[in-house]
């Protein structure tokens, strides 16, 4: 499931030198621009594109591969081609599916073609931004000259970044690792597991 | 040679010739006798209860007790029979569902089934088993955490990475993994030496060691401020260790002492039981023995300076190649607060490469965060977490298993540029400022930048 070649470029750095990576795409137009920018970058001696369909033809290759990763609407219907392109022994699988129900039927499709150690997990990225936040500071109806009742240590300039008085306006300064206001709440579950 | 594993008691000397995966089953001499790929027993329809309203779990419904048991056990009778045994023997097993007697076989199995499957080490299995058994030992880094630097980190085969880290030689094992071989790693080091515990647990070829160096932390600032010398080289441990591999012909004991004296006694108890030894099996005349204990004694001196002086040749070159500053990055995981350590150690990267500093809490990276950006020459810093969530799948019963998120660790990475001093007060004051973000700055599909 090439796409648009973002994680086989991921894949051929992490391969590269002495690697390969067979990727397959059944979108004619895809694959030859999944080529053509395998060219551009000059990794292309490292990668072949194939257009075919993996469910019916799988990936061209057979017995040789270290791992196999799928990112199709219907993996469990190439679990058997990734099965024959994996090396004979310890080689891994993953697929990556947005629904449920495709990783219940994947896996249900691993555990008959004899695969291992399955397992499914899901993964996701926070990002948190640094800010300076600033909040005030209520008035309670105490005096401001009064130190002690703010609880607060005024003279507190400590250079790890925690909090910073400030009594003539009222407000404390601290820095934070903010969560965005909106993030990703989920892509794809991801299923691995060992042939064996 | 016996190990013990998961309260196993094994010999591991029938899995030499077997290729990894093989699953062995353990007998009942602690022996490993390769497991017979079996049918497992078909669920046929048996009989099984729907729920458990009249379950009551009074600890009484396995007849068979602790003896009758260990019993079974001490005959030699293999796992498989005593779960059945287990199944036959209890009261409740019909009426549970076929989910409850599932999950009871499963439960008994890994009790009682000795299975061991012995697989060839990489980063993930020792990621996974270090962050479960012995998660102190890597400051809690999670494995999808690693994950992520060795993506963040672009580690490739080719770099030149300048590592430091406080998790057991893991992470370093890990970019050693990714490298292939290529390229070369300088691993910065605190107190006496390295610690590469882990590194050695992952089995790599001889070669993958010749490109990779090692620096002390304590002569960082000299070789910054260009006063860097070998007079004085760090406390030396590494002296005690090869001395511990030259006398490995001893006996444990021996081994144990020589970690605990100091150097110098330790290589003359080595050399006296050496000369012990060879007393007994020759009759030679005392003259002779004497002129031997003179030649040892200064054998023992040319070795030791021989491997001194090694040490420092091994520095000049880590030295040399740090002075480059040239780095293709910079991985920082360690019990240190990384703020002092990111901005000494970017100095000898090079402009447009990417670095990764992990750490177990947030507040550190904040302020490492902002001391980047007074310093400048970076760009694109994040500061990140990976929530990590594991999954049941099975038929009619799947649902997330566990939730970890929050104890993997954090993330901040970034990418150097060209530190121009002249600019970066001006420049830097205005990214101070633009401290709000701008709603529209970054959207959803826009993450993956």
């Amino acid at each position: 499931g090439t796409g648009s070649g973002s994680l086989s470029h991921a894949l051929i750095r992490t391969v590269a030198p002495t690697g390969h990576l067979y990727t397959v795409e059944f979108h004619q137009q895809r694959a030859e621009k999944a080529r053509e920018e395998f060219q551009e970058h000059g990794v292309e001696h490292l990668v072949t594109v194939t257009n075919q369909d993996v469910c019916k033809n799988g990936f061209g290759v057979s017995n040789i591969a270290d791992a196999v990763f799928l990112d199709i609407p219907s993996p469990w219907e190439a679990i058997g081609h990734a099965k024959s392109a994996l090396k004979a022994e310890g080689g891994r699988i993953c697929s990556f599916s947005p629904c449920i129900e495709q990783v219940q039927r994947t896996c249900l499709a691993m555990e008959e073609y004899g695969f291992t150690e399955i397992n499914t997990l899901e993964i996701l990225l926070r990002v948190y931004n640094v800010r300076t936040i600033s909040l005030q500071i209520p008035d309670l109806g105490k005096a401001a000259e009064d130190n002690s009742s703010t609880g607060f240590d005024s003279s507190n300039p400590s250079n790890q970044g925690s909090s910073c008085v400030n009594l003539q306006q009222g407000t404390v300064q601290f820095k934070s690792g903010v969560p965005l206001r909106e993030m990703v709440g989920h892509t794809g579950y991801l299923t691995f597991a060992t042939k064996s | 040679r016996k190990i013990i594993f998961e309260k196993q008691w094994f010999y591991l000397d029938n899995a030499i010739g077997h290729i990894y995966g093989t699953t062995f089953e353990v007998t009942s001499g602690g022996n490993l006798q390769p497991k017979e790929e079996m049918e497992e027993v078909t669920t046929e329809t048996k009989e099984a209860g729907t729920d458990n309203r009249n379950i009551v779990d009074d600890g009484k419904s396995q007849k068979l007790t602790h003896d009758d048991i260990k019993a079974l056990k001490d005959k030699g009778i293999k796992g498989q029979e005593i779960v059945q045994q287990l199944i036959e023997n209890s009261t409740t097993f019909r009426d549970k569902t076929e989910f409850a007697q599932d999950k009871y076989i499963k439960k008994k199995k890994k009790k009682y089934e000795a299975v061991i499957t012995i697989v060839k080490p990489s980063t993930r299995i020792l990621s996974t088993m270090y962050y479960a058994r012995e998660p102190g030992k890597i400051n809690h880094l999670r494995y999808d955490t690693l994950a992520q630097m060795l993506t963040l980190g672009n580690i490739r085969a080719g770099n030149k990475m300048i590592v430091m880290e406080t998790c057991a030689g893991l992470v370093l094992g890990a970019v050693m993994e990714r490298m292939g071989g290529y390229g070369s790693i300088i691993q910065m080091y605190p107190g006496g030496g390295p610690v590469r515990a882990a590194t050695s647990c992952f089995g790599f070829p001889k070669p993958f060691f010749d490109n990779l160096h090692e620096f002390p932390l304590s002569k960082v600032d000299s070789l910054l401020s260009g006063t860097f010398s070998t007079e004085t080289l760090p406390s030396e441990p590494e002296d005690n260790v090869l001395l511990e591999e030259e006398s490995n012909g001893l006996t444990g004991k021996k081994q144990a002492s020589l970690q605990e004296t100091e150097e110098d006694s330790t290589t003359e108890t080595a050399m006296d039981i050496n000369e012990t030894e060879e007393q007994e099996t020759m009759d030679i005349n005392a003259e002779d023995v004497e002129f031997k204990e003179i030649k040892e004694k200064e054998n023992k001196e040319n070795v030791r300076e021989k491997k001194q002086w090694e040490r420092r040749k091994k520095l000049i070159e880590a030295a040399a190649l740090l002075r480059e500053k040239n780095a293709d990055g910079l991985i920082v995981a360690s019990k240190f607060h990384p703020t002092p350590l990111l901005l000494t150690l970017l100095e000898f990267v090079a402009p447009s490469r990417p670095f990764v500093v992990y750490c177990l809490y947030k507040e550190p990276l904040l302020e490492c965060y902002t001391k980047l950006r007074e310093r400048g020459g970076v760009i694109n810093l994040k500061l990140s977490e990976t929530w990590l969530r594991n999954y049941q799948v099975l038929p009619d019963r799947s649902h997330p298993k566990l939730t970890m998120s929050g104890g993997g660790g954090y993330l901040l990475s970034g990418i150097t540029v060209v530190l121009d001093k002249g600019k970066s007060d001006a420049s830097n004051l205005e990214a101070l400022k633009m401290e709000e973000p701008s709603s529209k700055r970054c959207k959803i599909q826009d993450l993956h930048c």
